[in-house]
């Protein structure tokens, strides 16, 4: 009697989290940097702006990347729900992987939380958007933020929060991966 | 026709609409709109959880952003029309599943156009080549999040057993 192969999506999705979440962490750190070394608008976002945006767009292909890995090692044989649970876990290993590098990256560059709160800063100062009166509330916030950057529920937070956001957009592309490059299992006769 | 399943042909929508999808995009939709009605000034909106959870995948550019009492909400123009239409379009499709069968053909290709519009138009703001008006943002927002819930919809239209 044959073994049984078991499929697991932990290999597919791994390395797809992995490629994806330093992906994510770099466009999210070239942001920043952007927002460093531009001269201050006003404008809150200025630097995020791009890295969010890309953000978005690329993080969805962590699961399609998973779906392809799981299809090239197991065959095309796969349901729908799979797809899911794949982009799921992608989404999942995503969120640790660029927490992971968010907090080993200040490390290498010991200047990068005070030059960016400084931008941020500069960027409030300036802004014809906010009410003056909550300027110096705002500016108080984001050097609590700062100086909050490595307690341990700052760090829970990005987390989760990654967690939700690439979850779902992996679960959604991991699904519609399944749907369109694989194929439903045929029913044993 | 029987609700959301046809049982002449053995099609119907999948458990991942109802149980995951329609409520993941409806908490979605809910905590986009929520800052106005749960915030007082920009301070605590700028330090809401709900502005974080979107930070990675929205700008949140304040002058792109509709505000409700000077509160801005927690996404942009563009993307509230995508999280406000991707709920009601799945709880749509859940009601008149047969829609789906008459635009199947045609789905792939207005998802492609639509993604197009919002990349093209994305990009062009982002290097100011021109500035789209809030209201044109948020139709193309809506467009694409209608093309991504009939795309959801056609992916999850499986036979019984798969």
């Amino acid at each position: 009697m044959e073994p049984v192969e078991s499929k697991s999506y932990w290999n597919a999705s791994a390395k797809a989290g992995v490629v994806f979440g330093f992906v994510v962490f770099l466009i999210s750190t070239i942001g920043s940097y952007i927002t460093i070394n531009t001269e201050p608008t006003g404008n809150l976002f200025s630097g995020t702006m791009l890295a969010s945006a890309l953000g978005c767009l690329v993080a969805i292909f962590g699961g399609v990347l998973a779906v392809k890995f799981y299809i090239n090692e197991y065959g095309p044989e796969m349901k729908i729900g799979q797809g899911a649970v794949i982009g799921l876990l992608t989404g999942i290993v995503m969120a640790v992987v660029a927490q992971v590098l968010a907090l080993i990256w200040p490390v290498i560059d010991s200047t990068y939380i005070e030059n960016l709160q400084a931008a941020l800063i500069a960027n409030i100062e300036m802004s014809q958007q906010i009410p003056a009166a909550q300027k110096e509330d705002m500016i108080d916030a984001i050097y609590a933020q700062f100086q909050n950057y490595y307690s341990f529920g700052t760090i829970l937070q990005g987390f989760l929060m990654g967690v939700v956001t690439y979850g779902l957009l992996n679960v959604l592309s991991g699904l519609l991966s399944a749907k369109f490059m694989g194929r439903a299992p045929q029913p044993e006769l | 026709m029987t609700g959301n399943r046809d049982l002449s042909t053995g099609y119907g929508l999948h458990p991942l609409l109802y149980f995951v999808l329609l409520p993941a995009t409806l908490f979605f939709a809910a905590v986009a709109w929520s800052p106005p009605f749960v915030h007082s000034n920009l301070v605590e909106w700028h330090e809401s959880w709900q502005r974080l959870l979107f930070s990675r995948v929205c700008h949140q550019q304040l002058d792109r952003t509709f505000a409700v009492h000077g509160i801005p909400l927690a996404v942009c123009s563009r993307c509230i029309g995508i999280y406000s239409v991707l709920p009601a379009a799945l709880a749509v499709f859940l009601f008149f599943f047969t829609v789906l069968n008459r635009v199947k053909p045609y789905i792939v290709t207005l998802f492609a156009l639509t993604s197009l519009i919002v990349i093209v138009d994305g990009a062009a703001n982002l290097i100011r080549l021109w500035q789209t008006p809030d209201l044109i943002r948020l139709l193309t927002g809506i467009s694409w999040g209608l093309a991504s819930a009939l795309l959801l919809g056609i992916a999850l239209t499986t036979h019984r057993d798969s």
